[in-house]
């Protein structure tokens, strides 16, 4: 069958639709040509490239005639991706008859007819993580290690040397981390923080991937994730059209939840009194506290900031390139790598590299971190731990002993540490969005 | 494509699977090329050797695939990011990424749905990128490069640039790609790594909200 078919839908009988006024338009619109040293650039880079290397944005793409298996047993450190792979019907029936046999935990291999594409899938038991797949990307991150929790000591000015390291820069059987995932909602674009006392998720959930603005999430609907019990309990379903928000737990023990919408203010609390609230229209922000009375109704609401569009959630400088830890005795500092020292022998950014600031260190970005692409980084409410968001997912990384455990999520939109500093959550866009929570202590 | 079918029936079960049966081209023509027919079919012949090629290793190959490719690229980029400056960006890291990732591609999979997949999630993570650095809205950080880009003057291209600009990066996404550059929804779903129906679910509030911006900045600007 041809999957090329135009009017024909595999899904559903939903034809195709192209919008003639917004294609005319966009036939209209001009799109420049390259700069001029565009292409010698490119070839000068292609001659330079090894192809052999894997790339975060070669992702798997579908296979247009194999069935398309979800593999749901994942792994919990992959419970969070929404990452399917396809393979084709022989593979699968081998696959079965293999289990039938009582393979369980097997490696199964099989060759495709093509000759030249292997799809090997391993499958231990509750592993699915290394299926390798054509044209799939290598895998983000190192799969998390798991090792019992270590009680959580003042270590915040131990030198690194003081602690245990394996050859490979701390990550086998020395990470004081063990890890596992639970997927708690769906939905894109959504924002999350946790309840001051960790018990439930707040999650902004647009939906459908309405908008992201304002350094924050678009807002279609609010709910709160119940993490003992499972359940979702609707907090606020404007039924708008178009609502921004977002909310942070930058106040643990008052901030709740808030949706808004143009200039209306709905929100939403269970037992705590104070809201924040940003509005966003073409990138101008409007910050909102709100003070709940018991009822759960607006007893107070004061502007904080208009117009600036900075973000008031975001701790420090915008443009930071270094955080101080949350109990302000270390520093976090983005140079040619990434640096954690104590605070009190502050040292000049510019001298990154310098024999002072190398003296002074007491975490360094490990070294199978290195190639990664870090947009974004998280002290944990303790201090202890640094949850480093990168374009190949997410590491927790002590600082103090060079531990860290990658964890394969991407593309992500937000991170939020528990306020006990023992679990994360993670929304990311990956298809129609995941909100994870990893517990690792 | 009725030759397809065809070619499917007389290899049966094992042609539906792909295993056996000639290759599957990497079409990704619009649908109004593809009814062009036989021309278009052999560039498709052609483009196939230059693919494999390409996967052994032949730079200029791999370079003449990316220049016929291009032009259609370039307008997603653009659309995408609103600058040229920034689109020669996302371009250079998007068939850099191309061509280390050529031995993992499957080549009988659809080459141009996969390098579009790779140009947009360049485009994603440039803007997640910029917005993480200036800390400022997308919103703000696509019209602005609209701004520059386009100068002041509103023309009604400018308006649908702006009006584009406004859309979250995924919406913008889905009407570059079937919109813009006439892609099925089966097609952008792949490019996109999403279902066919979150396309057309994006698709049908992306376009009501351009049109609603279209018709707020053309009031605005007459």
């Amino acid at each position: 069958m041809s999957r090329w078919r135009r009017g024909e839908s595999e899904e559903g009988p939903v034809a195709d639709s192209r919008d003639p006024e917004l294609v005319r338009r966009l036939a209209g619109a001009p799109v420049p040509d390259h700069q001029p040293q565009f292409w010698a650039e490119l070839e000068a880079k292609l001659e330079g490239s090894d192809p052999e290397l894997a790339s975060e944005h070669d992702r798997p793409a579908p296979n247009e005639l194999a069935p398309t298996v979800e593999l749901s047993d994942r792994s919990p450190a992959e419970a969070g991706s929404t990452r399917s792979w396809s393979l084709s019907r022989p593979l699968l029936v081998a696959a079965a008859v293999l289990a039938a046999v009582g393979v369980g935990g097997a490696i199964l291999t099989s060759q495709r007819s093509s000759g030249d594409q292997t799809a090997a899938v391993n499958l231990p038991q509750g592993d699915t993580r290394s299926a390798e797949q054509p044209n799939a990307a290598e895998p983000a991150a190192a799969p998390p290690e798991v090792a019992p929790v270590q009680p959580t000591e003042d270590r915040s000015l131990e030198p690194n040397a003081a602690a245990p390291t394996s050859p490979s820069g701390g990550s086998s059987g020395l990470i004081p981390l063990e890890s596992r995932t639970e997927v708690v909602g769906v939905g894109t674009g959504t924002g999350i923080a946790f309840s001051p006392d960790g018990s439930a998720l707040i999650v902004f959930d647009d939906g459908d991937g309405q908008s992201r603005s304002c350094g924050g999430v678009a807002a279609r609907s609010l709910y709160l994730q119940d993490l003992t019990t499972g359940q979702r309990r609707p907090a606020v379903d404007s039924g708008l059209g178009f609502v921004e928000g977002r909310a942070s737990a930058v106040e643990p023990d008052r901030l709740w939840s808030v949706v808004t919408s143009g200039s209306d203010v709905r929100a939403s609390t269970v037992s705590h009194s104070l809201f924040w609230a940003e509005l966003c229209e073409n990138a101008r922000t409007e910050t909102w506290r709100g003070v709940l009375g018991d009822d759960g109704q607006i007893t107070a609401i004061e502007e904080i900031q208009t117009g600036s569009g900075d973000d008031p959630f975001i701790d420090g400088d915008p443009n930071r390139q270094q955080a101080e830890s949350p109990d302000g005795r270390l520093v976090l500092r983005l140079g040619e790598t990434i640096t954690v020292a104590p605070l009190a022998d502050e040292v000049d950014p510019a001298d990154d590299g310098s024999e002072a600031l190398l003296a002074a260190v007491v975490g360094e970005l490990p070294a199978e971190l290195a190639d990664w692409s870090f947009n974004d980084w998280v002290w944990s409410p303790q201090g202890d731990l640094v949850a480093l968001v990168a374009d190949q997912g997410v590491a927790l990384w002590d600082p103090r002993t060079g531990d860290h455990l990658a964890l394969d999520f991407a593309p992500i939109s937000r991170v939020v540490f528990d306020p006990a500093g023992r679990r994360l959550a993670v929304s990311t866009d990956v298809d129609d969005g995941t909100i994870s929570v990893v517990t690792f202590g | 494509m009725p030759g397809a079918t065809r070619t499917s029936d007389f290899f049966g079960f094992w042609g539906s699977i792909g295993l056996i049966g000639p290759s599957k081209n990497r079409d990704l023509r619009t649908a109004d090329e593809r009814r062009d027919g036989p021309q278009a079919m052999m560039v498709l012949v052609s483009d196939a050797s230059l693919v494999r090629m390409a996967v052994d290793g032949d730079v200029d190959a791999f370079t003449k695939l990316l220049r016929e490719y291009d032009p259609r690229l370039r307008a997603v980029a653009f659309r995408m990011v609103g600058s040229q400056e920034a689109m020669d960006d996302v371009l250079q890291a998007a068939y850099l990424n191309a061509h280390r990732g050529l031995g993992r591609f499957r080549q009988d999979a659809d080459f141009g749905t996969w390098l579009h997949r790779i140009v947009v999630n360049a485009c994603y993570d440039h803007l997640r990128r910029i917005a993480r650095q200036s800390e400022v809205s997308l919103h703000a950080v696509v019209e602005r490069a609209s701004e520059e880009a386009m100068e002041e003057r509103l023309t009604s291209a400018d308006a649908v640039q702006r009006a584009l600009g406004q859309l979250s990066p995924e919406f913008r996404a889905v009407v570059v790609l079937v919109d813009g550059d006439g892609l099925t929804y089966a097609e952008a779903g792949e490019a996109l790594g999403v279902g066919r129906g979150t396309v057309a679910s994006r698709l049908n509030r992306a376009r009501a909200t351009l049109r609603d911006l279209l018709s707020r900045d053309e009031g605005e600007w007459r």
